[in-house]
């Protein structure tokens, strides 16, 4: 605010001087100059008398020749002030207003504006950095999560359109370079309610100075109680295992998270569509999953994309052919076609005809669009000449020829097709191409970190769901399936807490409960909530996760032993006990979450859930029921 | 030796020596006061206070502060003059003229405090 004060008084410097002088200047003209009293003696103005006339001649309001008529010279004077005066201040009205419009000013206002709205936060918010395709979405599903976000872009445009985007909540924003330290602490790094950061710019070299300044600035609060999150966008290998290497607690790299969910969808489709139901950001999801076809697979553009795909696809034991425009760049492997992909005669050359799916992975949604069409077309072709052929041969009794070609062609006339689609506003031409898979690299980073926040358990559950049998998948979608109708499942997380279940606290000091007795419906004791448990995240005993040593003012973190410290229980049966403290990571409909959110916290309500008895509300029914009790016992 | 320290020097000493003339005198005697110093001490006070508008140094705040303190003490023995000439009905007597000078003595208290000031940043800052 100070240097606000300051820009603006050094501007209007000079007009400020100009009006005291030309004041200084009219009012001795006015003073020296003899005039008339009324009977005609000469009379000259005081100075009180000359700084009344010229403070309503200057400001052209006009009273007059007061307090007597004035002389022929005394009119010349004021003919002269007058336009002196109007001038002088005409000038400094301008130099005022066009200081207040200077950029630089506006600049500062703004920044000291959004300053003040970020400290006056009194709730959880995170910081996002950068408001492109991935950010928009985020900050969107957090509005709709009632979690506040601050945003910083250094594009104006982009800032602007937020406010067009979000017009329900007013989110802080600011257009600045997040790389600057003083920028992130402006807009709230430091700030006691701030929750994460998140670092989702272009470049990678950005958000790994931001992760930097992140973790340095708020040092304490990162080791203490793991209270700030960093969650990082890396589109390279490199950035991910330097931000990794310094404490940033997620990384997501989109492509390679996309690549190993295709991959799992290869090798087992049901446990693909439990990770979709779970993890999508957007609520359109099928119900039936989909199977990719096994075979050799055409891989377009061998870029960061590309790579993650054909690894992940060999690992899972998929053969790959890959198409790249410049082979020698890329180091692309041995047998890569070169050429763009767009055209037939290369899709030619890497045998569309006899692949399953063509994946287009290039960094051009236009050309990606145009790979799947060209690749479609081909199929197309090629089964059109072979039914010609086929026509041939029957007319001329060819009868080999059939038997060579048949088997190949009949199943396969339709390619599995993947296109990446890098620009959330080419969504509707993508959706209108007929893809089988569409990968979104915004909606895809925006899902996974929302589960991060919303369902931070949801990672852990996902990790050991990836290792079971597909068998495993398809027992769990049954079971989800059967109480989800219509809308796709929720997950949420609840902690054994005071704070968070004090209802179901007295219980678990006194006896044993168990997840069957925590999913009773509160409407009807002898109905089940429609959710299950996917997971109990229970502490050890053991466990320590930071240490403070005294003597040298330090924390000491034990990495290595972090797998001993939390028990992971998936699925667990009904009569599993629950412990203090156990986190548990629960799926089902919107509804069922309302409802065990009121019986967890009502003591009345879970009363009746565990005992079958409805509490008497209220002192004096307390006190007749607890008398009531004793006269029994007696 | 630039132009825009000359005039700042110029304006402070320039403030400061007018005053000094309006303030020098028999106390009451309006012979000794004449009014046209004091409206001359009066623009250039109030230039020279503009003319710090805008400094950041530490010295720059304290020579804005003096300078309107100094500017106060002036206007108010203006409008002490014009009560006394026009309002009030015993006209300029030498009571009136006592308060006048005196409260123009403070404005030379600050002046000379902001020439002090000058005279220190100056000497700190040998270039």
């Amino acid at each position: 605010m100070n240097s606000l004060i300051f820009l603006l008084l050094k501007r209007i410097r000079l007009p400020i001087i100009l009006l005291i002088c030309s004041y200084a200047i009219v009012i001795m003209g006015f003073v020296l100059i003899p005039g008339q009293d009324d009977q005609g003696n000469v009379w000259s103005m005081s100075f009180f008398h000359a700084f009344y006339f010229v403070s309503f001649m200057g400001s052209t309001i006009g009273f007059g020749e007061i307090p007597y008529e004035f002389t022929d010279a005394q009119r010349m004077w004021t003919v002269f002030s007058i336009y002196i005066s109007v001038t002088i201040w005409l000038y400094s009205i301008g130099a005022v207003l066009s200081a207040l419009q200077n950029p630089a000013f506006k600049k500062i206002l703004k920044e000291n504006e959004f300053e003040k709205k970020v400290r006056a936060i009194k709730e959880p918010f995170y910081l996002i950095c950068g408001y492109g395709d991935t950010g928009k979405v985020l900050a969107h599903e957090l509005s709709q999560h009632n979690i506040l976000s601050v945003v910083i872009d250094i594009d104006q445009e982009r800032i602007d359109n937020l406010q067009i985007d979000e017009p329900d909540i007013d989110i802080p924003a600011l257009a600045a370079n997040a790389s600057f330290p003083n920028v992130l602490e402006a807009a709230g790094l430091t700030h006691s309610h701030c929750k994460g950061v998140i670092a989702l710019t272009n470049k990678d070299e950005i958000n790994l100075k931001i992760a930097i300044t992140a973790r340095l600035l708020s040092k304490k609060r990162i080791i203490e109680d793991k209270d700030l999150m960093i969650i990082c966008k890396a589109e390279s290998n490199e950035a991910e295992a330097n931000m990794s290497s310094f404490g940033t607690s997620h990384i997501i790299n989109p492509f390679e998270l996309y690549a190993r969910r295709l991959a799992l969808s290869v090798r087992s489709p049901s446990a693909y569509l439990v990770y979709e139901w779970l993890t999508n950001a957007y609520h359109n999801v099928r119900d039936e999953p989909i199977i990719p076809p096994k075979g050799t697979w055409v891989i377009c553009g061998y870029g960061r994309f590309g790579k993650a795909i054909a690894r992940h696809l060999n690992y899972v034991g998929i053969k790959t052919k890959i198409i790249e425009a410049t082979p020698e760049k890329t180091s692309s492997p041995e047998g890569t076609i070169k050429g763009r992909g767009t055209e037939a005669i290369t899709l030619r050359e890497a045998k569309i005809t006899d692949a399953v799916a063509i994946v287009a992975g290039t960094d051009n949604d236009a050309n990606n669009l145009s790979i799947i069409i060209t690749a479609q077309d081909e199929m197309k072709r090629s089964h059109n000449t072979y039914n010609r052929n086929k026509e041939y041969s029957e007319l001329y009794q060819l009868a080999h020829f059939q038997d060579n070609m048949e088997k190949i062609q009949l199943e396969k006339n339709k390619l599995f097709t993947i296109a990446r689609q890098n620009y959330s506003r080419n969504k509707h031409v993508f959706n209108q191409a007929d893809l089988d898979f569409i990968m979104q690299p915004a909606g895809i980073i925006a899902g996974e970190i929302l589960s991060i926040i919303k369902t931070p358990l949801l990672k852990n559950f996902l990790l050991l769901a990836r290792r079971q049998k597909d068998a495993w998948a398809n027992l769990l979608i049954s079971r989800i399936s059967n109480f989800i109708e219509h809308d796709i499942p929720t997950t949420w997380t609840i902690e054994i807490s005071e704070k968070q279940t004090p209802a179901v606290m007295p219980f678990i000091d006194n006896q044993e409960v168990s997840i069957r007795q925590l999913l009773v419906s509160p409407r009807n004791r002898e109905d089940q909530l429609n959710c299950i448990v996917l997971l109990v995240h229970r502490k050890n005993q053991r466990g320590h996760r930071t240490v403070y040593n005294k003597s040298t003012d330090t924390y000491i973190i034990n990495n290595k032993h972090k797998f001993r410290e939390f028990n992971d229980i998936l699925l667990p049966e009904n009569d599993f006990l629950l412990k203090k403290d156990d986190q548990l990571l629960i799926c089902g409909d919107k509804q069922s979450m309302d409802l065990m959110q009121r019986s967890i916290s009502n003591i009345n309500v879970y009363n009746y859930i565990f005992t079958g008895n409805e509490l008497p509300g209220g002192y004096f029914w307390q006190w007749l029921y607890n008398r009531k009790s004793k006269q029994i016992k007696i | 030796m630039n132009f825009e320290k000359v005039s700042f020097a110029f304006f402070i000493v320039f403030a400061l020596t007018l005053n000094f003339g309006f303030f020098i005198g028999d106390i009451d005697n309006p012979a000794h006061h004449h009014v046209y110093e004091l409206f001359a001490a009066i623009v250039i006070s109030l230039i020279a206070t503009v003319i710090k508008l805008g400094e950041r140094s530490q010295i720059g705040a304290v020579l804005l502060a003096t300078s309107l303190v100094a500017d106060i003490h002036l206007i108010g023995a203006a409008i002490i003059w014009g009560f006394a000439e026009h309002v009030s009905e015993s006209g300029l007597t030498p009571d009136m003229m006592s308060t006048i000078v005196s409260v123009s003595g403070g404005a030379l208290i600050a002046n000379i405090t902001s020439v002090i000031l000058l005279v220190v940043e100056t000497v700190v800052h040998r270039r």
